[in-house]
């Protein structure tokens, strides 16, 4: 028992721990960063705008989905078309399914919330064909909140044009804010558009950092082999020079 | 016997090599044509899945490094020399071809 606590084998040991007990650490923060807060708090809630997506900063996961207003004045020089669109959002990640859909415009304007910020308002469908001006004026308008259309999802969007963050921030002069409202409460010529993404039910899962996790869990089994044949090797070394040094006496 | 697990180790230790190399060349290949050419391939699915897939193909050469280095009695910063040497683009396939000629 003795030849395994000589000084050199205890400092084999101490650094043998300290990298082991390294790689579970990283391996733990790994899991923690793994796990995505992205449950919505209370979909059904209406929340203002602005404290669901902070200026400067990508949508939270936990605001999709979210009952929403926001109070602002139009931006009426800025309109955005995007062609090609079912009334339906839902079929957007349904490629068979957007087949068969009938297929107009959404219209997209922006609303000045006065704090030097803007957000993405989509305020309805249009049949293909069909124009509407721009809106004017100071409103407050309900709706529900959307991610930009080229944030990571399960299903991705099918459609060539996307709302993406790049788009909403091309289009307007203010510091629009991330991600954008599907207006519920229409106003005529337009036709109400379904949100594409629901409120999230659950916490996600980031895969890469599921991979790291079980990357630093393997990295620690390898140190305890490798500190473990060490060991070893020093032992045995230590015992033929005991023998040796036998013989020699 | 013994001579024929070795040549098992060395043989699972030769191919690992080679696959990493190819997965870290791809890897790494895809990474300059992304900070050169086109940024948008980052956004790819498969070029996440490149490097994961370089990853978990890199655990399974430590696996079978280390086990070479059981066989062929490596010391200890040799052993780790090797293992480095798939995280480095061409190096594991230098080291293969060091390792080659020693045996």
């Amino acid at each position: 028992m003795r030849r395994y606590v000589t000084p050199q084998l205890l400092a084999i040991h101490f650094v043998g721990l300290l990298i082991f007990g390294s790689c579970l650490l990283l391996s733990n923060w790994q899991w923690q960063r793994a796990h995505i807060p992205r449950k919505a708090i209370n979909p059904s809630q209406v929340v203002e705008y602005s404290k669901l997506s902070k200026q400067k900063d990508y949508l939270p996961p936990s605001s999709v989905g979210q009952r929403t207003k926001a109070t602002g004045v139009w931006e009426s020089q800025n309109q955005i078309l995007l062609t090609q669109r079912p009334r339906d959002g839902r079929l957007l990640v349904d490629s068979a399914a957007i087949n068969q859909a009938r297929l107009g415009s959404w219209v997209v304007d922006f609303l000045d919330l006065g704090d030097g910020s803007s957000v993405a308002v989509v305020r309805g469908w249009l049949s293909a064909g069909e124009s509407v001006t721009n809106s004017t004026g100071k409103q407050t308008v309900y709706g529900v909140v959307q991610p930009a259309e080229d944030a990571p999802y399960e299903q991705p969007i099918s459609v060539k044009e996307l709302l993406t963050t790049k788009k909403l921030l091309m289009n307007t002069a203010s510091n629009v804010r991330d991600g954008f409202i599907v207006q519920t409460d229409v106003q005529p010529p337009l036709l109400p558009v379904t949100p594409t993404r629901g409120a999230f039910t659950s916490h996600g899962l980031r895969i890469l950092n599921v991979f790291y996790t079980f990357n630093w869990l393997f990295f620690a089994f390898l140190v305890l082999a490798i500190w473990r044949r060490v060991i070893l090797d020093e032992v045995s070394s230590a015992t033929v020079i005991a023998q040796s040094s036998k013989l020699d006496t | 016997m013994t001579k024929a697990v070795s040549r098992n180790s060395w043989l699972f230790y030769k191919y690992m090599a080679f696959t990493v190399g190819v997965a870290l060349l791809t890897a790494t290949i895809a990474f300059i044509v992304k900070k050169t050419i086109n940024p948008e391939i980052a956004d790819a699915s498969w070029y996440v899945h490149l490097w994961m897939a370089h990853g978990y193909l890199y655990m399974i050469y430590l696996v079978a490094t280390f086990n070479l280095s059981l066989k062929r009695n490596w010391n200890l910063f040799k052993m780790l020399l090797v293992m480095l040497a798939g995280t480095v683009p061409l190096m594991s396939f230098i080291a293969e071809a060091r390792l080659a000629k020693e045996s």
